[in-house]
């Protein structure tokens, strides 16, 4: 423990990685709203299912999205909420078939399979990607009842996703005293990024900024834990923001891919639809 | 409804401020001697809490204890008829403990825990009234109930929120501003420019963000006065009784 603590004081990581270095996740999409997402040894499964409800009474022009995880973490849920659900990254008013009757509720349910540190990040991370890659089946209003259609019987609809929020947390170590942190106007405590396991254990205090890459800050939270200073909060959230941009890319490519080798199908699918 | 114009052309915010001034700020020290250690009244604006301190004490059980350092104890319960609409909360509520983890974090940070190992402090907050800024009102309490108590300290934990209004930043919302505008919650440690506890659920852009915690900051600096005025007032009150 001492001896990794002393390594960080230093500025190194024992994982190798830059103390700005992200890992590279990697995303393994399955069936229609299944999702993993690995970085390291984190490993989320992410699953995103729609059903027909009534809208809540006192919002008849909006949906319901559900977020559930399986670790009952309350700043886990918490963060997350405040990302995905208070920013309206999902247009929620889209989701409505008939105002105050009949709604789409898009549960999302979040399996943590391995924990090695950084669950918030991936956990949006691998939300977003999903949400976007999502579709709902198509329908058809008959008489009042509705008509559901497989997927492959008639084009799906895709979500209507406002803007993409990315997370970042990030770690703070305290390489001296107390006393040294409270009174001196130096700025000597370390921050890294994507922090594993053994990291976060070790950390003094940590801070969790979600953005989208129209310079937008989504949700900041820094809940107590070692002061740090105000100018050096906001050097940290440009270089976030400048993480977010590429990010925010390398999630449009995955989508992209993910959509080429659909597309054949859903063409065929189009074609039989105007038949 | 038409909506509420919370920042007029002549620089005139809702209830005739200005856009860097507080609300009235009144607090008061030892209101409760009888039931606790420390106890503080703190009024921001229309916002009321009633904060108690007991400790540093024997926890009542052995899981409480830590053999280094004090461990501290934070619990919130906001009464039903603290906002406009009376509405029963329950103690488990998300956002409340949120809230409460927040403020257990941030405290540990300018108490000198060390001093004070194999105890319990425990901090009790009671919101009697909210009208905006619940997270401050309660951080600026609680600090007053500690210094009541006599716990060592490296410095008073200020905090005030700050929101955005269209391109103008505004100091210490009242609950009318909170629901329409963005705001975050900043928290500093004595007079440095280093945050403990920053909150912010909205969007706010990031170049604004700057703006925005530099007023925050100096807001909480004067608080910081405000309470430490309070604090010389009946340091020298109890002086006089005692001669």
């Amino acid at each position: 423990m001492s001896y990794h603590k002393e390594f960080i004081k230093n500025g190194e990581r024992l994982n190798g990685r830059k103390l700005s270095e992200l890992r590279v996740p990697e995303v393994d999409i399955g069936q229609n709203g299944e999702l993993t997402i690995s970085a390291g040894d984190t490993k989320i499964f992410i699953k995103i299912s729609s059903e027909i409800s009534k809208p809540y009474d006192d919002k008849p022009n909006e949906g319901i999205l559900i977020i559930n995880n399986d670790i009952d973490n309350d700043i886990l849920s918490r963060i997350v909420e405040k990302s995905i659900r208070k920013s309206n990254a999902l247009d929620l008013e889209s989701l409505v078939i008939s105002t105050g009757k009949i709604c789409w509720i898009i549960k999302i349910d979040l399996n943590i399979l391995n924990f090695d540190g950084n669950l918030i990040d991936y956990c949006i991370l691998g939300i977003m990607i999903n949400l976007l890659l999502y579709k709902l089946p198509n329908y058809d209003i008959v008489d009042n009842s509705i008509k559901l259609y497989n997927l492959d019987e008639k084009a799906p609809i895709s979500l209507s996703i406002l803007h993409i929020p990315i997370c970042f947390t990030i770690s703070f170590y305290n390489p001296s005293t107390i006393e040294m942190n409270l009174k001196s106007d130096e700025v000597f405590e370390i921050s890294l990024f994507d922090a594993d396991k053994q990291e976060e254990d070790l950390r003094d205090s940590y801070m969790v900024i979600t953005l989208n890459s129209n310079k937008e800050i989504i949700q900041l939270s820094k809940l107590g834990g070692i002061p740090i200073n105000s100018v050096e909060v906001l050097k940290l959230c440009e270089i976030c923001y400048d993480k977010a941009k590429e990010m925010t890319q390398w999630i449009k490519d995955v989508v992209k891919k993910e959509e080429e080798k659909t597309s054949d199908r859903v063409k065929m699918l189009a074609a039989v639809d105007q038949r | 409804m038409p909506r509420l114009e919370l920042y007029s052309p002549e620089g005139l915010r809702i209830d005739g401020r200005r856009w860097n001034e507080l609300r009235r700020f009144e607090c008061k020290i030892n209101t409760h001697p009888n039931s606790s250690d420390g106890s503080s009244y703190v009024e921001q604006g229309n916002s009321k809490v009633i904060c108690t301190v007991q400790g540093p004490m024997e926890p009542k059980l052995r899981s409480q204890m830590n053999h280094d350092e004090a461990n501290i104890e934070v619990n919130i319960s906001i009464a039903n008829f603290a906002t406009f609409q009376r509405k029963k909360r329950s103690k488990n509520e998300r956002r409340i403990v949120e809230l409460k983890n927040t403020l257990e974090n941030t405290v540990k940070q300018c108490i000198i825990t060390t001093l004070y190992p194999r105890t319990l402090i425990s901090i009790n907050i009671q919101v009697l009234s909210q009208d905006g800024g619940l997270l401050s009102s309660m951080t600026n309490a609680m600090t007053l109930s500690l210094i009541d108590a006599g716990i060592s300290m490296y410095d008073y934990v200020s905090s005030i929120s700050v929101g955005l209004f269209d391109q103008f930043p505004l100091l210490d919302l009242n609950t009318l501003e909170e629901n329409e505008l963005s705001y975050l919650t900043v928290g500093v440690i004595g007079k440095s420019d280093k945050l403990v506890m920053l909150m912010l659920e909205n969007k706010v852009p990031l170049d604004k963000l700057e703006e925005l915690i530099s007023l925050a900051i100096a807001g909480s600096h004067r608080l910081r006065d405000l309470m430490d005025n309070e604090v010389k007032r009946h340091g020298k009150l109890r002086l006089k009784n005692l001669n």
